[in-house]
């Protein structure tokens, strides 16, 4: 009996890996692109940052060639975020309904940043091995920074879906800033719309409000550059969704973003650097025409790289 | 909301509940929308204490919490008073966000290397392969002025406070939809929700 299991075992870890045994580290960064989105599943997974965690029950499938997404947060009051589409919502506690993102702003639109060739320019591609993670067999692979301006990512990735299932952002120190691990994960065959409605009682998408967050009009918007961007990040053109009064762009490495803020403000009230789980807060001042301009720069990246960015920013 | 409701939420809270009456206290909590409201609030003003003694960052509003929390006669909140360490800001809302919301203390953190406790249980087990790079070059990369910060009072630190989580949350969002094909930074943006909330309601 337990040599025919052995055998069974054998047999579904060939079958599994044998297919994709002569990939790279980019070969199955490039499936996972393509496959991740497409797959069906659902999920329990744990996000950790700092010393915090907490628990995501998540379903994901495909419907007309568009993502959809459930995501309940398990721990504490109860939050959920609905992605139909580029649609976006997030369901608060008292069930009311707050749109994020819309269809016809979504900031990206079908040109997603991220493709393996933007990812060379910051990052060595590695294999690193292969683990068990939720009971399933997954491929690792490793981004390891080129330079100091940004972290390492490590991606486990089913075997089987392409789906990561393990996703760590490693400082180079080694410190772990951010971790998802999956405990539990069941794919599915076929798209059930059932699991993709709110779980949360009384909340109506249709009867959202738009995000809270402040539009920029063109009065607002300062005309500004940065002299120094690490190698790989390019400018996403990201227009129209700023705070009020502030001129913000985002820049993408084709995995980790950082944004920038500039604003005409009266004095100089906080500077400095904060930290919130893996993001980094850099705040700096600026004299321009006998004015003081606000820098912060918000985003996944070492400290020093986001000041020295803010240093960088030069007003035109 | 009866007395005794308030009671079951304080013990709740606790963690002293037996299994019958939690079970009670849930079900109320699920059907009645005013003692759902005062448990996400007992909730979070929790998370944020116990985030203080945790957190990479210096937690300055824990007081206020358990002042809030003590108008609301909750029976224990005297247990929290207790961290006299902390400083009083104003400003509850903003801060009461549920994970990783940035809350200010007196100043801004300053760099540091990060000590080990602050670091996850365990390690990657798979080591990490440092490639070889030039360090950074240029101006001097510690740009501290903490003097700026140490004249704020409470109302502009809050408001300091209020814009770099907007500022968060807005990356948060715009991360989720550029990086968004592994769908996890959707779990960020979900940390933020409560502090938009809480300061609309107030």
């Amino acid at each position: 009996m337990i040599r025919w299991l052995v055998l069974l075992g054998a047999f579904w870890l060939s079958h599994g890996v044998m297919a994709n045994q002569s990939l790279t580290a980019q070969g199955w960064y490039e499936r996972m692109l393509e496959m991740a989105p497409k797959a069906m599943y659902q999920g329990i997974f744990t996000h950790q940052a700092g010393n915090k965690m907490q628990s995501v029950e998540i379903v994901h499938g495909e419907k007309d060639g568009q993502i959809w997404e459930r995501m309940l947060h398990l721990d504490g009051p109860s939050r959920e975020i609905i992605r139909r589409g580029e649609d976006l919502y997030c369901i608060h506690p008292d069930a009311s309904v707050e749109q994020l993102q819309k269809q016809d702003n979504s900031l990206f639109g079908s040109k997603a940043p991220g493709g393996v060739q933007q990812l060379s320019k910051g990052y060595e591609f590695t294999v690193v091995g292969k683990q068990r993670v939720a009971g399933r067999l997954v491929v690792g692979i490793q981004l390891s920074p080129k330079d100091a301006t940004r972290h390492f990512y490590q991606l486990w990735l089913d075997a089987d879906t392409t789906v990561p299932l393990k996703t760590e952002l490693i400082a180079r120190t080694g410190q772990v800033l951010e971790r998802y691990q999956f405990n539990y994960f069941k794919k599915h065959s076929e798209f059930d719309e059932s699991l993709f409605a709110p779980r949360t009682s009384g909340a109506k998408l249709d009867l959202a409000e738009s995000s809270k967050v402040l539009k920029t009009t063109p009065q607002d918007v300062l005309e500004w550059r940065l002299n120094w961007v690490p190698s790989g990040f390019i400018d996403q053109v990201a227009k129209g969704h700023a705070p009020k009064m502030s001129a913000r762009r985002i820049y993408s490495d084709g995995i980790v973003m950082f944004s920038v803020y500039v604003e005409s403000v009266e004095e100089v009230q906080d500077e400095g650097v904060a930290q919130a789980g893996p993001t980094v807060l850099t705040v700096q001042h600026k004299q321009w025409q006998g004015k003081t301009h606000r820098i912060t720069v918000v985003g996944e990246i070492p400290a020093e790289a986001a000041q020295r960015i803010a240093q960088s920013v030069e007003l035109l | 909301m009866s007395e005794k409701q308030n009671e079951s939420l304080s013990a709740l809270m606790d963690g002293e509940l037996d299994e019958l009456a939690l079970h009670r206290v849930l079900k109320d909590v699920e059907s009645d929308s005013e003692m759902r409201e005062k448990w996400s609030r007992y909730h979070m003003g929790r998370e944020v204490m116990k985030g203080g003694q945790s957190d990479f960052l210096q937690l300055d509003i824990s007081s206020q919490v358990s002042a809030a929390i003590a108008n609301e006669s909750m029976g224990n909140a005297a247990s929290t008073t207790e961290k006299s360490w902390f400083k009083t800001v104003a400003g509850l809302g903003i801060a009461a966000s549920v994970t990783f919301a940035v809350v200010l203390g007196a100043r801004f953190n300053p760099l540091v290397e990060t000590s080990g406790d602050q670091q996850l249980a365990g390690k990657t087990s798979v080591e990490i392969v440092k490639p070889e790079t030039e360090p950074f070059k240029g101006p001097s990369l510690i740009a501290q002025s903490p003097a700026a910060v140490e004249n704020l009072d409470e109302e502009q630190l809050q408001q300091a406070q209020e814009r770099l989580n907007s500022y968060l949350k807005q990356h948060a969002q715009d991360s989720a939809f550029g990086q968004g094909r592994t769908a996890m930074p959707y779990a960020r943006v979900v940390n933020f929700e409560e502090s938009t909330k809480q300061k609309g309601n107030q």
